[in-house]
């Protein structure tokens, strides 16, 4: 059935009806579905099926004529008075404007919007009951040919119609040098050296196809192709170091960073990469790397501020894993539907609780330590401990250690030849039998820290410790002559830098402000308060923290041991009265240290002192200096061994017990309503029949081909990273409201060869890197720029700021102070002092890490959630608090300031005027700045920008010159080696 | 090396010419980025006229209590130490007490003050000197009871982390007027919140909107000062270098971006004068140092105070002042009345400098915190032991005062219940507190949205009434 003219809504409704459509009618059915798909964009999340702002629908033909409270919407008589036309064509700031939220709609939607109601507003009842485009899988369709041209690569074919409907052609060539260095930033994230620009420009000069693929198959071997491709997906999987919020504790999870690194280098099958990071735990025997991967989820924030409920900040954290589901891998914002059904996209509150449900069966990651204490809440885990990846540094280790404690062990002898005063760790000296060990039968953490008492009858306070805490301890008294007590405080591996204190790795000090004794009668009942205690002593009291300021009954004073530390220490007291304890069966012993910042004792132990006190007490240790010496040194070595053994990372672990999941009302944990099973959502595929109902389930069923979303949202991001925007420009947004792809087909072309090359990464990476697209010029003429200005049609190159981290490995490499040093903890570059202000949970004293670690890439730089990197926030990181797939790009005076001022790219500048200096050494000034010039940017600056550069370095060197400056030359080139780290073009992937 | 690499590129050569911008277009990409709808930070109108034209925000860390401070309640006095009824309890949530909960009576004393009558307590007496400017609100609530996400939520409207603050949606929405410094400043004393640098991230836009934390230690703004042995003239002659060869690269190949990269620089250039000389408050009379209590030098609240009136006069958008330890959970009476000491001249001088100076009308000065705190006793520890009392989180009702940019002066608003521990009379939403907030800027938070993440994203998330009593 063949319509040509649309005058009547008979007419629409026998159209809408045909279903092949020729000539003409193609031509007004594609327009409806534009206007269809500009109107669900728009207008239907106020205008629709949940709500009808102005009691207004447009979700149908007849509902826009019916119209609202405004009269109708469309006049088809008259389109230039509809009213719908009428406000999309308001500016943005009038108070009439539709849509009165979001930007305004482009002159391109007015138009077809306008052209549509001229032609009757024909509604395609096919169109409306289509699905939406993402949600249909993906098709290859033939790429087109062009007046018989065949593209040797696809994806050209489909850019070429593009531009050709556009009247549009392809920009020449990039210049090669440049296009060199656009290959290396892409590939790798770093600069190539002058030697291989020139390399790949003369074999390029031959063959540029050959080049462009043998230079990209050499980069995707590199071991740093792994380190640029984790930056964006580690921003989607909120990666961080510490938890966030107001006790933002550093936690492990580095391991996970580096099975990203190495996940991507090896091109494990993007499928495998989703299952191992959302169910690796969950796989038949599942291997310590796939347990690592787990981590993904791990990266949630937690919330471990005193007073959190753990139950509000595990639902959170489930809320935080769904929708990153979401967007990483449906291109989808779940998030409205926790409250309500989603209002636009296809999604209902059930089904949020049915992706929520899968998340809900894992163990809880912070909880109380005394589930009466709510101060008590504290991070649990889990940790998997890793086998160590090192062996011959473990050896090495314990040959070291072997040997220290020799030498520990002769010094020692040397210096007391009879034994009498044992100077080993943990046994003061002095008359041993007036000596006599308590152990205690109980033991409590007022503030819940937990605790283990060891064989050797002490304490070990363990897990995070609480800012103040005191410590009750009951002893059963069966000593008839006790005429004082005596605490030790001791050292042990597992506390910050050993102890004896909680809160320090640097200082682990402790203030004891006050010792009560109690005595308690058989039942426990406190039969007489506060014995009398007097005589303190101690071996080592801190200058104005002696140990009688433990025992006066002051809880302002105290005894502390500052700067003895990573030693064990003793106190001592005798009672007032020994009649005192007569007919007390046990003692009760408060230790109260309200000192805050976590200066409490980590590892205690308690004896009894008989007969005589002041022989009973052990005798001052003086130090030795050679013994603190190897003392220290073993320390430091068994610290360094201990990490190597017990590095650690946070995983997923499923609970025994499976829990009941629900609904929630209002999206709040404390108003559970329906229960709920695992489910995935109704407009995506069906389940898979043979995969298992739980996470493992789930991740199969993402990854599986039938998945509309996952293939188009991925290759996506990747065309996003290299080409500075997606195909669709709302990379976290598929649905009604997101941006329609720029070059469907394509998309789907590039999907549908991403599955059908086994998932690959490395290979759609190959096929978008060696086409004719992909190394066109930047240059932007300006009748591009106003005809494209987005550059949307690819008619030119891209060129776009590097990313934060770029920014830095950039300067770092072309100075010559990078390190590709791989993996491991987390490093720290220099930052400004008292940004890691303690607000709660661990203090930490932040030092710049040692030798090369200070130089290593951007990805291994520490982020403490609420104390990011500067200098990599201010070139729009983020701190990592939610799932991100897309960066801002700003442009802002702090970016210079930063480039210009920052130790980090001073020391770079320096390095790079060196490096000029020493790599390059010549009489021919002109020659040697166009080498620096090289060096920053891989192209050779014109003799205009060399004359720039010579003015600079002559004036700099005659200013040097006339303050009588030694180094005039060395200052010279620092002046030209910052100007060329500060240009938009050395910061700019071009 | 090869010397032959750097014959010239002949390709390139001819290609300067042609096809790339002429100079008179890059002349006026040069000139017009100040007003160039590319610059994020270009001044715009808002949504309708304007009532305020800056904020000063005072935000006290940890969250004082309202009870002792501004919102006397006789009938708690009255039953102090009785046990809490049942029925005040009934869906309410604590961060730390629990078991037996006792009433816990304010021991501050509270006096009238101005015309108006504002009951304050005596700790504050600077600031009874210009009750009659404050629109004090009673009943503020919130949705979070621990410091970090409720800090969050006051300045996100959202509970966990990621989203702008309200001083980056003002600078999306309104720009600035000042081109020597940033449009958001920070500045704190004392240890920095909880939600450290999440309160002013601005979050999901463009990192140009962030608050920027002004220093009182150290550079004022972090990497500011040239680097030692840099003399400013050798940094003007880098900085002209660089021009000029941005300026060549942007005649090669016509990316706007590189003229607002080069009048970044020259912006970064300005702040390193622009700054130091707002941070000198050694220019400032005896009589007004001696206003504010502020010392030159020091690091202090009063200190702040003063440099926010210096920021408002330099045209800044939004200015923060965070002052930190105002988390009584023990020993609260002796503990509120040395931070009142530390806060009270300051704020006032604040109020009636700026109103002297005819600045009142055009900035708004709120003051107040994350939540308040509960009319029931804290100050039992783990062990069942009595330390001096104190008062838990309390997210269900407490006080913001409002002055200037639009307020009226003299208004209570809101009340709580006898107890001050639920609303009873015009409940205010954070998201009310915060659309009224932009309202007074010129804004309307229902408008002005971001899109990200498939969402049109605001500060007041799906809610928020403008509350027109307090406008004058």
């Amino acid at each position: 059935m063949v319509m040509k003219t649309l005058g009547s809504s008979v007419a629409i409704a026998i159209w809408s009806l045909a279903i092949p459509v020729f000539g003409a009618d193609a031509e007004l059915e594609k327009l409806s579905n534009e206007a269809f798909s500009i109107l669900n964009r728009a207008c239907i999340e106020c205008h629709g099926r949940e709500k009808q702002e102005g009691g207004l629908r447009l979700d149908s033909r007849d509902a826009m004529m019916r119209g609202g409270a405004g009269g109708p919407a469309i006049d088809l008589g008259k389109t230039a008075t509809s009213e719908l036309l009428r406000r999309i064509v308001l500016p943005k700031d009038d108070d009439d404007v539709m849509p009165q939220r979001g930007n305004v709609l482009s002159a391109s939607d007015i138009d077809k919007l306008t052209q549509w109601i001229d032609r009757g507003a024909p509604w395609s009842s096919h169109a409306a009951n289509q699905p939406h485009w993402a949600y249909i899988v993906p098709k290859k369709v033939e790429p087109p040919g062009l007046d018989g041209h065949v593209f040797a690569n696809p994806l050209d074919a489909f850019v070429a119609a593009g531009l050709r409907n556009a009247g549009m052609s392809f920009a020449e060539v990039e210049d090669l040098r440049t296009l060199c260095r656009r290959i290396y930033l892409d590939v790798i994230g770093l600069p190539p050296t002058v030697g291989a620009v020139e390399d790949f420009r003369s074999l390029a000069q031959q063959d540029l196809d050959a080049a462009v693929a043998s230079l990209v198959d050499q980069l995707m071997g590199l071991p740093q192709y792994g380190e640029k491709w984790a930056r964006p997906w580690l921003d989607a999987a909120r990666y961080a170091d510490s938890h966030g919020f107001q006790r933002d504790d550093l936690r492990d999870v580095w391991a996970y960073r580096d099975w990203i690194i190495r996940a991507l280098n090896e091109d494990m099958p993007f499928d495998q990469f989703a299952i191992e990071q959302l169910a690796g735990d969950l796989l038949p025997n599942a291997s310590q790397s796939q347990l690592i991967a787990t981590g993904f989820n791990r990266c949630a924030p937690c919330n471990v501020e005193a007073g959190t409920d753990p139950e509000e900040n595990r639902f959170n954290q489930i809320v935080d894993r769904v929708n990153t589901l979401g967007y990483v891998w449906l291109g989808t914002s779940l998030e409205c539907a926790q409250c309500h059904d989603h209002k636009y996209d296809p999604f209902t509150r059930k089904e949020y609780y049915g992706l929520f449900a899968y998340f809900n069966q894992t163990t809880i990651e912070a909880d109380r330590a005394n589930p009466n204490v709510p101060g008590s809440i504290r991070f649990i885990g889990p940790y998997l401990t890793m086998k160590s990846t090192d062996e011959s540094r473990a050896n090495e280790l314990a040959d070291r250690i072997a040997r220290a404690k020799r030498e520990l062990d002769q010094a020692t002898n040397r210096l007391a030849p009879n034994g009498t005063e044992p100077l080993s760790p943990g046994a003061p000296a002095g008359s041993i039998e007036r000596r006599q060990l308590l152990r205690p039968v109980q033991f409590e953490s007022v503030n819940g820290s937990t605790f283990k008492i060891l064989d050797d009858g002490s304490v070990l306070l363990q897990e995070d410790p609480p800012d103040v805490d005191t410590y009750v301890m009951v002893v059963p008294l069966t000593q008839p002559n006790l005429v004082g007590l005596l605490i030790e405080t001791l050292i042990d591996p597992s506390l910050p830098g050993k102890g004896p204190g909680r809160g320090d790795v640097k200082r682990p000090n402790f203030v004891l402000n006050s010792i009560e004794v109690n005595g308690l009668d058989s039942t426990g009942k406190i039969v007489r308060e506060r014995i009398g205690l007097a005589d303190a002593k101690a071996d080592f009291s801190q200058s104005g923290f002696l140990a009688n300021n433990a025992i006066d009954n002051d809880a302002k004073t105290g005894w502390a041991i500052a700067p003895q530390f990573f030693k064990d220490h003793w106190i001592a007291f005798r009672l007032v009265d020994a009649q005192a304890i007569d007919g007390i069966a046990k003692l009760q012993i408060r230790l109260v240290q309200n000192s805050g910042n976590a200066r409490t004792i980590g590892r205690l132990r308690l004896s009894a002192l008989v007969d005589d006190y002041a022989q009973a007490i052990p005798a001052p240790v003086v130090d030795n200096p050679q013994l603190a010496r190897l003392r220290k040194e073993l320390m430091e070595l068994e610290e360094e061994q201990s990490k190597l053994q017990s590095s650690k990372t946070l995983v997923m672990e499923e609970v025994s017990a499976p829990r009941l999941s629900t609904m929630f009302a209002r999206g709040d944990f404390r108003s559970p309503t329906d229960v709920v099973e695992p489910a995935t959502p109704a407009v995506l595929h069906s389940p898979l029949s043979n995969a298992p109902r739980n996470r493992l389930g789930l991740a199969q069923w993402l990854v599986s081909k039938q998945n509309p979303l996952v293939a188009r949202v991925v290759v996506n991001r990747m065309w996003a990273e290299i080409f500075g925007n997606g195909l669709v420009t709302t990379p976290e947004d598929f649905g009604l409201k997101g941006d329609a792809p720029s070059h469907a087909e394509l998309l789907d072309w590039l999907a549908v060869e991403f599955m059908e090359r086994d998932w690959s990464q490395k290979a759609v990476l190959r096929q978008i890197l060696t086409s004719q697209t992909y190394r066109q010029s930047s240059r932007i003429s300006q009748p591009a720029l106003a005809l494209d200005p987005d550059n949307r049609l690819l008619a030119r190159g891209a060129r776009f700021r590097l990313p934060a981290e770029s920014v830095r490995d950039n300067a770092l490499a072309i100075s010559g102070l990078l390190s590709l040093k791989q993996f491991g903890p987390p490093i720290r570059p220099p930052q400004p002092e008292g940004l890691w202000t303690k607000v709660g949970g661990d203090k930490y004293d932040y030092q710049v890490s040692p030798g090369e670690d200070e130089f290593r890439r951007g990805i291994y730089v520490v982020l403490k959630r609420m104390s990011p990197y500067p200098s990599f926030i201010t070139f729009d990181s983020t701190s990592r608090l939610a799932c991100r797939v897309k960066r801002s790009r700003s442009n802002t005076p702090l970016q210079a300031l930063t480039l210009l001022n920052d130790p980090v790219y001073v020391r770079a500048a320096q390095a790079f005027a060196g490096h000029v200096q020493n790599e390059f050494p010549t009489e021919d000034l002109d020659a040697q700045l166009r080498y620096a010039f090289q060096t920053a940017t891989a192209r050779l600056p014109s003799q205009r920008e060399v004359s720039v550069l010579r003015q600079l370095f002559e004036n700099e060197l005659h200013s040097a010159i006339s303050n009588s400056s030694p180094d005039n030359i060395r200052q010279a080139w620092y002046a030209v080696a910052t100007t060329l780290l500060n240009l938009d073009e050395t910061i700019t992937r071009e | 090396m090869d010397q032959t690499i750097y014959v010239p590129d002949r390709r390139r050569f001819l290609q300067g010419t042609g096809l790339s911008l002429g100079a008179t277009a890059i002349a006026s990409l040069l000139s017009s980025t100040r007003a160039d709808a590319n610059n994020p930070l270009s001044a715009r109108v808002g949504h309708f006229a304007p009532r305020a034209k800056s904020v000063i925000y005072l935000h006290m860390i940890g969250a004082p209590s309202h009870l002792d401070l501004y919102d006397p309640k006789p009938e708690l006095i009255k039953r102090d130490g009785e046990l809490c009824p049942e029925s005040l309890l009934h869906g309410r949530r604590f961060a730390f007490i629990g078991g037996q909960l006792r009433l816990s009576g304010s021991q501050s004393k509270f006096r009238p003050y101005g015309k108006c009558g504002h009951h304050l307590a005596s700790t504050l007496p600077n600031l009874g000197t210009v009750a009659d400017e404050l629109c004090v609100v009673h009943s503020v609530h919130t949705e979070e009871i621990n410091h970090a996400p409720a800090q969050i939520f006051l300045h996100t409207g959202f509970g966990r982390g990621g989203r702008p603050s309200f001083g980056s949606w003002v600078t999306y929405g309104l720009g600035s007027v000042n081109e020597d410094l940033p449009a958001y400043v920070v500045l704190l004393s004392g240890p920095p919140g909880g939600a450290g640098s999440s309160m002013y991230s601005s979050g999901f836009l463009p990192s140009v909107h962030q608050g920027i934390q002004f220093r009182s230690a150290g550079e004022s703004v972090l990497y500011l000062n040239n680097p030692e042995g840099q003399t400013s003239e050798s940094r003007r002659r880098i900085l002209d270098a660089a021009k000029s060869l941005n300026q060549v690269r942007l005649e090669e190949v016509g990316d706007p971006e590189i003229a607002t990269r080069i009048s970044q620089y020259e912006m970064a250039y300005r702040m390193q004068s622009s700054v130091p000389e707002l941070m000198n408050i050694r220019d400032e009379s005896a009589q007004t140092l001696e206003l504010y209590g502020a010392t030159p030098g020091k690091a202090s609240f009063a200190n702040n105070c003063l440099l926010a009136r210096r920021l408002v006069e330099r045209g800044v958008r939004l200015i923060e002042l965070y002052d930190s330890d105002w988390d009584h959970h023990n020993n609260l009476i002796n503990r509120i009345a040395t931070k009142c000491k530390d806060v009270d001249q300051g704020a006032a001088a604040l109020i009636s400098d700026l109103k002297q100076r005819g600045l009142l009308n055009d900035t708004l000065v709120i003051w107040g915190s994350e939540f308040g705190r509960t009319p029931l006793a804290q100050g039992i520890d783990g062990t069942g032991n009595k330390t001096a009392p104190g008062r838990d989180h309390h997210k269900d009702a407490f006080t913001v005062w409002l002055a200037g940019g639009g307020i009226r002066g003299g208004v209570s608003y809101g009340k709580t219940d006898e107890f001050g521990m639920g609303i009873v009379e015009n409940p205010v939403h954070v998201h009310d507190l915060n659309a009224t907030v932009l309202h007074l800027l010129g804004l309307d938070h229902q408008r002005l949205t971001y899109k990200f993440q498939g969402r049109e994203f605001r500060l007041t998330d799906i809610s928020g009434n403008v509350i027109y009593d307090w406008i004058a």
